[in-house]
């Protein structure tokens, strides 16, 4: 059991008092890449924000990196975040300083010390997503897929078990978005399993992966997708 | 590599630079709030410090029996002067009487009725807090029983006025300074707020990588600290150029200065603006951790 990452049994899923999902089983190993697709609103998101801590388990039971969903409080959730590495739009870098002070303060808030064991960290998974020179920059000097690799350095920070990724490629390119699925691919491979939310067919098709579908108030695995 | 850790560090420079940049309104804000509280806590030192000026310029005149002696008259007005209420007991002999009267009618009446009608008497002024109808009623009574004492005149309504005067300008005073501290605080509450809202995704990701409420709250109560502390200093530095000017335009307005009330004001306006900026910058904070990711749209 374990190789077992995430394992939800039974699962319901309410924002608010809105049921969105119901009777969600998934179990997913380490080193997968699995897909969540699904359309706007069918409650991928509100299925992610429960994996991370911003949504509490009120039904059913679950379990992601060894942390007990159902039994989750919100002084838990710092540290089940430091087992993740998450991959939003939404949260990009801090705007108000460069990417290595980006890094520094993950590693400074997740209880790192020593200083230059922090450099060497930044700077490994700063030349893991290919990044070495650019550390001085401010994330608004960057491109968008730089951007985003700066958020794939910060999540493998920590040495996460579980990358969550929404939508990462989304305001990217086909050509910028290929680099940042191989990228994740190699992760997966190498560092942890991948839980992708996604509306890019193409990328499916281009970097196939375990399937699960949101809809009509479940989830379930498919073997393919139907463009 | 060390070339990259230098540009990093020249970097880091710059940024801060920048950040003190976008910082700089906010301290002008917490600055100039402080400014008017303290302004307003000069002119309540001032107001003060005028009524118990005026308080203390009441006089009470203590007239002696004719045949009291200097000597007599003298211990008398030793005993008035060590009195708890007493801020000054001058002696007014008879033939100082009769010097200052004369003066004032510009004709020698010694001389003309031939005697010196007038009595020795005590000029007496009582300390401020003594200075209403009730206690100098008291005190009255208690000079009245000693027995070289013939008479004790003052003027009661003047004594009212200045009492039912100063009561009204306190409270109102008073009223005036609660609504300024209402304002500061609202005032000094919202440019933190801004502060923050601005930040507020910054802080919601803070929360994605793990960060602890405690740690990601710290830098910003300390910010708000300095922030608090800068403002504090500039509406000091402002308060010190207020109170060197007044005095050019209101003559003598120097002479009621109390340089240990403005010490005192400066540090409790210094402290006020800490006070109330980490508080704010505290709740504030907590405000944004405590949303759900939807809510900050």
């Amino acid at each position: 059991m374990d190789n077992v990452v995430i394992d939800l049994t039974d699962v319901s899923v309410f924002q608010g008092h809105n049921l969105i999902l119901s009777d969600v089983n998934i179990k997913i190993n380490r080193g997968e890449f699995v897909y969540l697709i699904g359309q706007t609103g069918s409650g991928k998101s509100s299925l992610l924000k429960t994996l991370y801590g911003e949504l509490f388990l009120e039904k059913g039971t679950g379990s992601i990196a060894d942390f007990d969903l159902s039994k989750m409080t919100t002084k838990q959730v710092p540290f089940l975040r430091r087992k993740l590495g998450i991959v939003f739009q939404d949260f990009q870098l801090l705007t108000d300083r460069s990417v290595f002070d980006n890094l520094h303060f993950v590693l400074e808030a997740t209880g790192w010390k020593n200083e230059m064991d922090m450099k060497t960290r930044i700077n490994e998974v700063l030349d893991e997503v290919g990044l070495a020179t650019k550390g001085f920059k401010m994330p608004h000097e960057l491109s968008g897929g730089e951007q985003q690799r700066v958020v794939i350095a910060r999540a493998l920070l920590n040495r996460p078990e579980i990358i969550l990724a929404d939508e990462p490629t989304g305001n990217l390119d086909p050509k910028v978005s290929d680099d940042i699925m191989n990228l994740l691919h190699k992760i997966s491979k190498t560092d942890a399993s991948v839980l992708m939310a996604t509306h890019d067919y193409r990328i499916i098709q281009k970097f196939p992966g375990r399937i699960l579908q949101c809809e009509g108030n479940g989830v379930k695995e498919i073997s393919s997708i139907s463009a | 590599m060390y070339k990259f850790y230098k540009a990093v560090s020249e970097q880091e420079g710059k940024i801060r630079k920048r950040r003190k940049v976008s910082y700089l309104p906010s301290i002008i804000s917490i600055a100039l709030v402080l400014f008017m509280l303290g302004l307003f806590g000069i002119i309540l030192i001032n107001g003060n410090k005028l009524s118990q000026h005026i308080k203390e310029n009441f006089q009470l005149t203590v007239f002696f029996n004719k045949n009291v002696s200097d000597a007599d008259a003298l211990r008398i007005q030793k005993q008035i002067a060590a009195k708890e209420f007493t801020k000054d007991a001058k002696y007014v002999s008879k033939d100082e009487a009769a010097k200052e009267f004369t003066k004032e009618i510009g004709q020698d009446f010694v001389n003309f009725l031939g005697f010196n009608p007038l009595l020795p008497s005590i000029e007496l002024f009582v300390k401020s807090n003594f200075a209403t109808a009730e206690k100098v009623k008291i005190i009255e009574a208690e000079i009245r029983r000693m027995k070289e004492v013939q008479d004790i005149v003052y003027q009661k309504s003047i004594l009212e006025d200045i009492n039912e005067n100063a009561h009204i300008i306190g409270t109102i005073l008073i009223s005036i300074s609660i609504v300024f501290l209402l304002i500061a605080i609202t005032l000094i509450n919202n440019t933190i707020r801004l502060n923050l809202y601005a930040r507020r995704f910054i802080i919601k990701s803070m929360q994605m990588v793990g960060a602890t409420h405690g740690f990601i709250i710290k830098p910003f109560v300390i910010k708000s600290l300095l922030h608090g502390l800068y403002g504090g200093i500039i509406a000091c530095l402002l308060m010190t150029g207020v109170l060197y000017v007044m005095p050019l335009w209101i003559n003598q307005l120097n002479l009621l200065y109390d340089t240990t009330q403005f010490a005192l004001l400066f540090v409790v306006i210094i402290i006020a603006g800490i006070i109330f900026s980490m508080i704010s910058s505290m709740i504030s904070t907590n405000h944004y951790l405590k949303l759900k990711i939807d809510d900050l749209y």
